[in-house]
């Protein structure tokens, strides 16, 4: 069991896939805490701890992308590992994110296998 | 954190396969949260591309409503709903051109855009009229527009509205939709920005409010039923008159949030009827423009709900009898665009809703004339203007000459006339020759509590709901008559009100015989004022409803009954039904029990 993971999606539909994914993968979290774009998230990064990160891209206000190089540049949850999760899966756009500091990338629709196989190895490190 | 390595499948996420969805298409809760959330984002939608129709302009619509599809597309994707993923990657598409300025005109892709989301509207009433029927998985047939005539029309709008002719016809649908995903650029992002202002928010059960809304019942009731204990009262103890006070605060409090709670703005009931108004208008060769005012306005969710159909007939009715064609407006001298006014506002604890259009207004000797025909008056009787616009809510007004095929289902305004009575509200017209006509809705803010006037009649105690009073009086000897054929008339305000005595409608004991020593309360029943006499008034008093069960449903007259502060019981009186039993003068056609059987709507239970 691990303590906290922060889900950023604009649709709550879509936090809810993303957390029972992760629940039959096999990681279960202690406490899950959500936000509707990039601007929340980072509120949510500077007061609480958490474990890990899984974030869309494309949102209104602060995008997924922005949310991650902001994070990056001041030094706002240092050490979290963020898997972007998103329906964009061009290479540039992947090369992008990882350019920006991101740790995984799972392209929508996933399975949760696939975000056994993402997640797990980040967890471990 | 360095960022991982990546590896060359993670370059090669396009060809990467989903994998086993189960763990989404197994769970009926996934696909009720689909549903809600899909149909959430299709409000949104139709509000902007109307918007853009009507401007002319996208001021952030087409990214709003391009960002909706694309949204709703992902989350298909994982319930295996292809149909929907494959017609929202195909509007994707569409929306793509109009934000990147390659389509000739915006309003040219409005047409496909909105008969897209209504075929993912219809068919996510079919997955859920499936899944709530019979537990079978979806997939049965459909009777709508088939999933490739509704591609087609959008891939034909794709390259009719194109601009420039470069090879960038859309792909196939069997493409993985991301290949289109294209990236986002600083200008979307900045346009929508101000859509990121929300509250953080959470999901709960309208049934789960409903059932808490009971409670806070109970609680109010048992508060009073403490508060007001002579013998705790009799104590005289500081501390305990402290205490009470305490728990009479945060009881109200409590009340007060939790009604809150189910309180949402009006504006989405509003939107639905810019649709019709769009619809409609193109059908009859009619010009309308639809303005609206209040739309933040909140109200109970039920009645929210409950008060769409009677907002769209009213509508119809207006495109239908009271806007005339453009030709006919010019030559009356008036802009040949109609207007039609939506309005929403609280007023003395009630909400009001105003429909309002500048067409021709209602014609008073034609609605008397049709409905003297139909029976629904005798001739001859003297009605006041209002009296004769409600004519028009009667069942058996409407007719199919009045119906025409606008009014689509081929019913009349007597379904308004219901539902509002239904949710406890009332109804009122003015209209102005030539110049248009209102219609208002009152309605109460909520259904589980009304505030009510506690009056007696011998020793039993009666809630005449405040909504229905009109003033209240002691009547002295002059203004005291009997009139031939119509009983006891009082004189209120220079007009002969009838006076309908509460002891005889239940045939009651009473201490007060002489109408000079009770209490007159001037209510108005369907336009048509008249006093009810009862013994005395003893205060005001918020009440919760509570319903009388099947047992007594049928008693005409009473709406249901609550607690009152001195632990007593009264029965609530459903002051419509008490004026209409026994049937009066004009309106006698009026079948008696269809007043007990609203009397029976009006009560909501929290037994």
């Amino acid at each position: 069991m691990r303590d906290t993971v922060l889900i950023v999606d604009d649709s709550a539909m879509m936090r809810k896939i993303v957390l029972r994914a992760l629940s039959v993968a096999g990681l279960e979290f202690n406490s899950v805490l959500e936000a509707a774009d990039g601007n929340e998230g980072l509120e949510v990064l500077k007061a609480n701890k958490v474990q890990l990160i899984m974030c869309d891209i494309n949102m209104p206000g602060m995008n997924g992308l922005e949310m991650l190089r902001e994070m990056r540049s001041k030094g706002i949850g240092a050490g979290i590992p963020v898997v972007m999760v998103t329906t964009e899966s061009s290479a540039e756009r992947v090369r992008e994110a990882v350019a920006a500091g991101a740790s995984g990338y799972i392209r929508k629709p996933f399975s949760p296998e696939q975000v056994k196989l993402k997640v797990i190895p980040l967890l471990a490190a | 954190m360095m960022p991982a390595d990546l590896t060359p499948d993670d370059l090669d996420l396009q060809t990467q396969e989903p994998g086993d969805m189960s763990a989404y298409t197994a769970d009926p809760a996934m696909l009720a949260d689909f549903i809600v959330e899909v149909r959430e984002h299709l409000n949104s939608i139709e509000e902007k591309i109307l918007h853009i129709e009507s401007t002319g302009a996208d001021s952030g619509d087409i990214d709003a409503a391009f960002r909706a599809f694309h949204t709703i597309k992902g989350l298909a994707g994982f319930l295996e709903l292809s149909d929907i993923q494959q017609v929202a990657h195909e509007v994707e598409t569409l929306l793509d051109l109009g934000r990147s300025g390659k389509l000739s005109s915006l309003s040219s892709i409005a047409d496909a855009v909105l008969q897209s989301m209504d075929f993912i509207r219809g068919e996510t009433d079919r997955l859920e009229f499936v899944a709530t029927s019979d537990g079978s998985a979806p997939g049965a047939a459909r009777t709508l527009v088939s999933t490739d005539t509704i591609i087609q029309k959008i891939r034909a709008t794709v390259s009719s509205s194109q601009e420039n002719k470069e090879e960038d016809q859309p792909s196939e649908v069997e493409d993985t939709p991301s290949a289109h995903d294209v990236p986002l650029s600083e200008t979307q992002t900045t346009s929508a920005k101000k859509e990121s202002t929300r509250n953080s928010s959470i999901r709960v059960e309208t049934a789960k409010l409903d059932h808490l809304m009971n409670l806070i019942g109970e609680l109010v009731i048992a508060q009073t039923l403490v508060s007001h204990s002579p013998k705790l009262l009799g104590l005289q103890d500081s501390r305990l008159t402290g205490d009470l006070a305490l728990l009479t605060r945060v009881t109200t409090e409590v009340q007060r949030i939790t009604t809150s709670m189910r309180m949402v703005p009006i504006g989405t009931q509003f939107h639905r009827t810019a649709r019709l108004i769009r619809d409609l208008s193109r059908q009859v060769g009619k010009q309308i423009s639809l303005s609206t005012l209040g739309e933040e306005t909140e109200l109970d969710k039920t009645i929210a709900e409950e008060l769409a159909d009677p907002l769209l007939h009213m509508v119809r009715n207006s495109i239908d009898h009271g806007i005339e064609t453009p030709e006919q407006r010019i030559a009356a001298g008036k802009d040949p665009c109609a207007s039609i006014r939506l309005a929403a506002y609280h007023n003395a604890g009630q909400i009001v809703i105003q429909v309002s259009d500048d067409g021709r207004g209602l014609d008073r000797t034609r609605i008397l004339a049709k409905a003297t025909e139909r029976g629904l008056v005798r001739p001859g009787a003297q009605l006041t203007d209002t009296e004769v616009y409600l004519l028009i809510f009667e069942p058996g007004f409407s007719t199919a000459e009045a119906v025409t095929g606008l009014s689509g289902r081929g019913v009349g305004m007597d379904v308004v006339k219901k539902h509002v009575e239904k949710l406890r509200g009332r109804i009122d017209i003015q209209s102005e020759q030539g110049k248009g006509a209102t219609f208002f809705l009152r309605l109460p803010l909520t259904l589980a509590i009304i505030e009510g006037l506690v009056v007696c009649v011998g020793d039993n105690r009666y809630i005449v709901p405040m909504f229905s009073i009109l003033e209240i009086l002691r009547p002295d000897e002059p203004s005291l008559s009997t009139v031939q054929g119509r009983g006891e008339m009082a004189t209120v305000r220079g007009i002969l009100l009838p006076i309908v005595r509460l002891h005889e409608r239940f045939n009651l004991a009473l201490s007060t015989r002489q109408l000079t020593e009770g209490m007159l309360i001037v209510s108005q029943s369907d336009g048509k004022r008249f006093c009810l006499f009862v013994d005395d008034v003893l205060g005001k008093q918020e009440v919760v409803i509570k319903t009388l069960g099947t047992t007594f449903k049928d008693v005409a007259g009473l709406a249901g009954c609550a607690v009152l502060s001195d632990g007593r019981v009264g029965l609530i009186l459903d002051v419509h039904a008490i004026y209409r039993t026994p049937p009066i003068q004009a309106f006698a056609h009026l079948p008696v029990q269809a007043s007990a059987a609203s009397a029976d709507n009006h009560t909501q239970g929290v037994d």
